[in-house]
């Protein structure tokens, strides 16, 4: 297939285009009306079709005749432990999770708040909500009790679920300590709260409001999945802003649902009951869109991962996983191929594993600078594909789209854009800048399917944050350009750009510069206020782990390198 | 690598300043925090944003700052 026809298609008939994809999904009802608008003329999806979720990640493969196939492969080198689930077994557990929840007062249209470590378990609750209509909030296990009691009192949860607790690389940390806080700070208070109990030595104090996970779902009967409207919220997921107060991302069902098929189809060239696995979190978008429904809606293996790409236990995990597991399509973030490329300069470990079965490796989460992916090529000979995508996006907006053709790549670039969407660079006064001029990056309304419907009760703000700056696009807040093949650069947040004497400067540029240093492992450039020159670069460094013992007897500040 | 930068971008990039860190601070999901990084190098107040892994890594940085006198720490 051609990406350029292909692309267009999806730019000059949108409605057509995306039928087509929804219909490679089962719906209870299929939409009449494909694209619809809100009030504000954001784009509503499949508005009047009805589905749901959990339905089309399990039962429906199990009626296709695939139950026993591996649904989940949970790898965890911090309790080395592994540990394989059929289909079958995870929509037994999921449906009857769904049924204790039922019994416990749930119902469509609530929230539950799910802080859960990686472990089979946290997909099993998220599931087993989208199988009975509660939108679901994932709050990435960890987190301070102060930020979950935020979280806690924007989505007011009926329920929170949650386990005894969760490993730090070796330290053990009790959750529900960190739950019960959150409770008494919040001014919501959730009714119950489900606890597994991983049963790891871990201190639970009883409170009234807990449930026994595991009882829970013994004695619960297997609940039949709800059908919900398209644009029903599946989940609020809230963004590591890095500042004020997070911003729950509002996600549909419909939309979303046909986007993540279309998704694990064309982009990742995923092929059914291929093994597929995105070493992320399930408190991160990439775990909701690649580790729970994307590989499940595709009839993929996925591998939940409880572990860091070091010192669980060395840098050889990435790869022992690859091997063990024959993950076809991997992926990651730049920065974790960063610390293996610093504990292992030379890819030693990577000689010890048989990689054969993997096809292709992904790269997201940041933007990938140029040293890091040729390290990546020099070591492993599969295509290394960087991308771009946002919280808000909740799939990819730029990338090489491996299922419908291989174009070249190339380095620092995150590909072409995506199907569905239409994406632009703007100078500051809305005016579109040509090839090779850097501008904000901001994409045409429509949006494609499957990307943000709101923020949670706040859709004032979601119009201030997204919508206003250049009506009728949305603003991403990256920066970037395309050079004059429509190869899109990202440079980094809008306001990573620094002004030294007027020339305005991306630190994304120099930070690639300096990174192609061979004794550095990472850096990062920014822009500091200089009385002068306005703003001045600054270069911070982490050194290569060889390099450490010859520079810390230097001076920390270097004039000349 | 200073050259490196000028020749490359030119000399009105005028990095001057490099400053050697055991770490830097992330997000909990490995985004790099250049904001707070700004702000403590600016001297400005700052609020720890809530997604930090590692809060340690604010001092760490600051005492490098403090020692190459760096920004406000001139």
């Amino acid at each position: 297939m051609n990406y350029q026809e292909f692309y267009n298609q999806s730019i000059q008939s949108p409605e057509a285009f995306w039928k087509e994809q929804a219909d490679q999904i089962e719906w209870y009802t299929k939409p009449s009306t494909i694209l619809a608008k809100d009030e504000n003329d954001y784009p509503l999806w499949f508005k009047d079709g009805e589905l749901n979720m959990c339905y089309l990640a399990l039962d429906k493969h199990i009626q296709d005749g695939y139950g026993d196939q591996t649904a989940i492969i949970y790898d965890s080198p911090v309790t080395q432990n592994v540990k394989r689930y059929t289909y079958n077994e995870v929509k037994s557990e999921v449906a009857k999770l769904a049924g204790g929840m039922i019994s416990l007062g749930l119902k469509k249209g609530d929230t539950a708040v799910i802080y859960m470590p990686m472990i089979p378990q946290a997909a099993f609750a998220m599931l087993a909500c989208a199988r009975i209509g509660v939108t679901h909030s994932v709050v990435f296990g960890g987190f301070a009790p102060h930020e979950l009691a935020i979280r806690i009192d924007d989505c007011k949860p009926r329920l929170i679920i949650t386990a005894s607790s969760g490993i730090e690389i070796d330290r053990l940390i009790a959750y529900k300590p960190l739950v019960d806080e959150a409770i008494e700070l919040a001014e919501h208070k959730p009714k119950k709260v489900i606890v597994f109990n991983r049963k790891l030595g871990a201190r639970i104090p009883f409170k009234k409001y807990d449930v026994d996970y595991d009882a829970l779902v013994y004695g619960s009967e297997e609940a039949p999945c709800v059908p919900v409207n398209a644009t029903h919220p599946l989940y609020v997921l809230y963004t590591s802003g890095t500042t004020g107060k997070p911003k729950g991302i509002v996600r549909d069902t419909g939309g979303y649902a046909t986007a993540l098929k279309f998704s694990m189809q064309y982009i990742y060239g995923a092929k059914q009951d291929e093994v597929f696995w995105a070493a992320s979190d399930v408190g991160w978008v990439v775990g909701h869109s690649y580790i729970v429904y994307g590989p499940l809606i595709n009839r993929n293996t996925t591998v939940i991962f409880e572990g860091k790409p070091i010192r669980t236990p060395d840098a050889s995990t990435f790869w022992r996983v690859i091997a063990e597991h024959k993950v076809s399509i991997m992926f990651t973030a730049p920065t974790a191929i960063r610390a293996i490329k610093k504990e292992d300069p030379n890819g030693e470990f990577i000689k010890q594993y048989d990689l054969s079965c993997l096809r292709t490796q992904f790269l997201a989460g940041e933007r990938c600078d140029v040293a890091t992916l040729e390290w990546y090529r020099e070591h492993i000979p599969v295509p290394a594909i960087d991308h771009w995508w946002q919280t808000e996006s909740g799939w990819p907006m730029i990338a090489n789209m491996m299922g419908v053709e291989y174009l070249p790549i190339k380095l620092g670039s995150a590909g072409k854009a995506v199907t569905g969407y239409d994406i632009r660079i703007f100078g500051e006064n809305g005016q579109e800048l040509g090839p090779n001029e850097e501008g904000y990056v901001v994409i045409k309304l429509p949006l494609p399917p499957g990307t943000m419907l709101d923020l949670w009760k706040d859709n004032e703000r979601f119009k201030a944050g997204y919508l206003n700056k250049f009506p009728g696009y949305y603003f991403s807040g990256d920066g970037g350009f395309k050079d004059d093949e429509n190869y899109i650069f990202i440079t980094g947040r809008v306001d990573d750009v620094i002004n030294v004497a007027g020339h305005r400067l991306s630190t994304a540029e120099m930070e690639e510069i300096v990174s192609s240093h061979h004794s550095v492992a990472e850096c990062a450039v920014i822009g500091i206020n200089d009385e002068l020159k306005g703003q001045v670069p600054l270069a911070l460094v982490v050194n290569n782990q060889v390099k450490i013992l010859s520079i810390s007897n230097c001076n920390t500040k270097w004039f000349i390198w | 690598m200073v050259h490196l930068v000028r020749d490359q971008i030119g000399a009105v990039a005028s990095l001057r300043d490099v400053v050697i860190v055991q770490r830097l601070p992330k997000t909990r999901s490995g985004k790099i925090l250049r904001k707070l990084l700004r702000s403590i190098a600016d001297g400005e107040n700052f609020q720890i944003p809530s997604t930090i892994d590692d809060e340690a890594i604010i001092d760490e940085v600051r005492e490098e700052f403090e020692k190459a006198k760096i920004g406000s720490f001139r």
